[in-house]
């Protein structure tokens, strides 16, 4: 009854689109931070690919095809609906760059599986979450979902250098934070060392410091209240 | 290798990105220095710790019903041979529905039932629009189209906007395939003249008065929605909630 044509592309569509379903919402909610959003940007990514299956070439990874054409509708979505999701300016990941941060680390060589598995699941989504979305990513991309730098680039449509540049300061960023949630709720000994200044310096990801501002000058002092 | 190198590509080196030649010149240097042995180990078991935290939940059962729905319609839609051979879908169709409502004890009239098994076919087929544009276009479409001429059944809004319409056909009568979009959801109604055969079972109401709604419920992973006005018999069909979907029934007509 069907065209034998299109019952293989059916068929093809069924084995190897359908089953990352899960991978593609488990994305996408990093991406929107919003289970109804996830959902929708879901389905839509999966029309498309229905739509564009022609373009996808058998035994090439098609996971990646799909979340490249994911992050493509996610960034026109974006655009058409002019910045809905509010992201943190890159100026974060700046700092975690500066000096102060890098000895607030060393001198919190917590054993990482100890502070990071005494957080909530929710808080290390969270912090990931938080992550300014170039960072975010590549490390949802790399971490949760195993992809191979060459397809993150792909996916991204970036260089590999970039990749790992920004997986790089993503994952330090990352642990900051983390190890800073730690602290906070007393999970992790403050650092005995000389540190004094640096919980300060690092911004809150609710709270976080304009580009602008920062260009200014007007958070660079260090030790400031946010 | 220096301690530089590695710095620099420990990320590379945790993730499996190097070939055995460079893993060797790599771990020839982690054998002789503490430091940068120290700091990968601390990547490897951050990296695996925030796996192991980190991962997203899975999609509702809820919600891969409707996904795998849409993608589906989707395939229909452009297997357009498929839909060359409207006998074979529909009666596959037709079945699964029918075993559906069978298992779940609806006893809702056969007639009713036909309408809203094929009004969802007609929504899920997401055929394109004879007509799209703005609401005074299609009226004039309409207009022009029938006896009693057909009003679009959902009130538009900011919320509400209609986008086209098609004929299309329930069981031998026609009907009208409107489309339009509820924040961002695709809404299908189906539009079909009462005659004398398919209202025997479901007297409607005068103009008078407001719409009656003769069915809801979710069925084939949509919310479906049949109510009567003077003279139509409409199906609403939607990937949104049934309240939400119910709101949409316009009061008064």
């Amino acid at each position: 009854m069907l065209g034998s044509k299109i019952k293989k592309r059916n068929q093809a569509i069924e084995r190897e689109m359908l089953p990352h379903m899960d991978s593609m919402f488990g994305y996408s909610l990093y991406l929107t931070r919003n289970r109804t959003e996830a959902e929708e940007l879901t389905q839509e990514t999966m029309v498309k690919a229905v739509k564009a299956f022609s373009q996808y070439q058998e035994g090439t990874n098609c996971k990646a095809w799909l979340f490249r054409i994911m992050y493509n509708t996610f960034l026109n979505n974006i655009r058409k609906k002019r910045v809905q999701y509010e992201f943190e300016e890159s100026s974060v990941a700046e700092l975690a760059d500066r000096e102060d941060l890098k000895a607030f680390v060393r001198a919190n060589r917590t054993p990482e599986e100890s502070f990071v598995s005494m957080l909530s699941r929710t808080k290390v989504r969270e912090a990931i979450e938080k992550l300014p979305e170039e960072f975010k990513s590549v490390v949802v991309l790399a971490d949760l979902e195993g992809f191979a730098y060459k397809e993150i680039a792909e996916i991204l449509d970036c260089p590999i250098g970039t990749v790992m540049s920004r997986l790089h300061r993503g994952r330090k960023l990352l642990r900051v934070r983390l190890l800073h949630w730690a602290r906070e709720l007393g999970l992790v000994e403050s650092a005995s060392t000389t540190t004094e200044d640096a919980p300060d310096a690092l911004p809150e990801p609710e709270n976080v410091t304009p580009l602008a501002a920062y260009r200014r000058g007007e958070a660079m002092s260090n030790g400031e209240e946010d | 290798m220096k301690c530089g190198e590695i710095k620099r590509f420990a990320h590379a080196y945790i993730d499996g990105e190097f070939d055995s030649s460079e893993r060797v010149l790599f771990e020839e240097h982690l054998s002789e220095c503490d430091s940068c042995r120290e700091d990968i180990q601390g990547l490897a078991v951050f990296g695996k710790a925030v796996r192991e935290r980190a991962a997203a939940p899975r999609l509702s059962a809820d919600a891969r019903t409707r996904i795998s729905a849409r993608v589906h319609a989707e395939m229909n839609r452009t297997s357009k041979r498929f839909f060359l051979m409207p006998s074979a879908a529909a009666a596959a169709v037709v079945m699964a529905l029918g075993a559906f409502f069978l298992y779940q004890g609806w006893q809702a009239p056969n007639q009713l039932s036909h309408i809203v098994d094929e009004s969802i076919a007609a929504h899920e087929a997401s055929l394109p629009s004879e007509v799209e544009g703005s609401g005074e276009a299609i009226k004039g479409y309409l207009a022009s189209k029938e006896e009693v001429a057909p009003e679009p059944p959902l009130q538009e809004s900011e919320e509400t906007r209609l986008l086209g319409v098609r004929l299309t056909r329930i069981g031998k009568s026609k009907a009208l395939l409107y489309r339009y979009l509820h924040n961002g959801r695709n809404i299908s109604v189906v539009q079909l003249p009462k005659t004398r055969s398919n209202n025997a079972d479901l007297p409607g109401p005068t103009s008078k008065e407001p719409a009656r709604v003769v069915f809801t419920g979710a069925r084939n992973g949509h919310a479906v929605t049949t109510f009567e006005s003077a003279h139509f018999t409409n199906t609403v069909i939607g990937d949104i909630s049934e309240p939400e979907l119910l709101k949409l029934v316009p009061a008064n007509l």
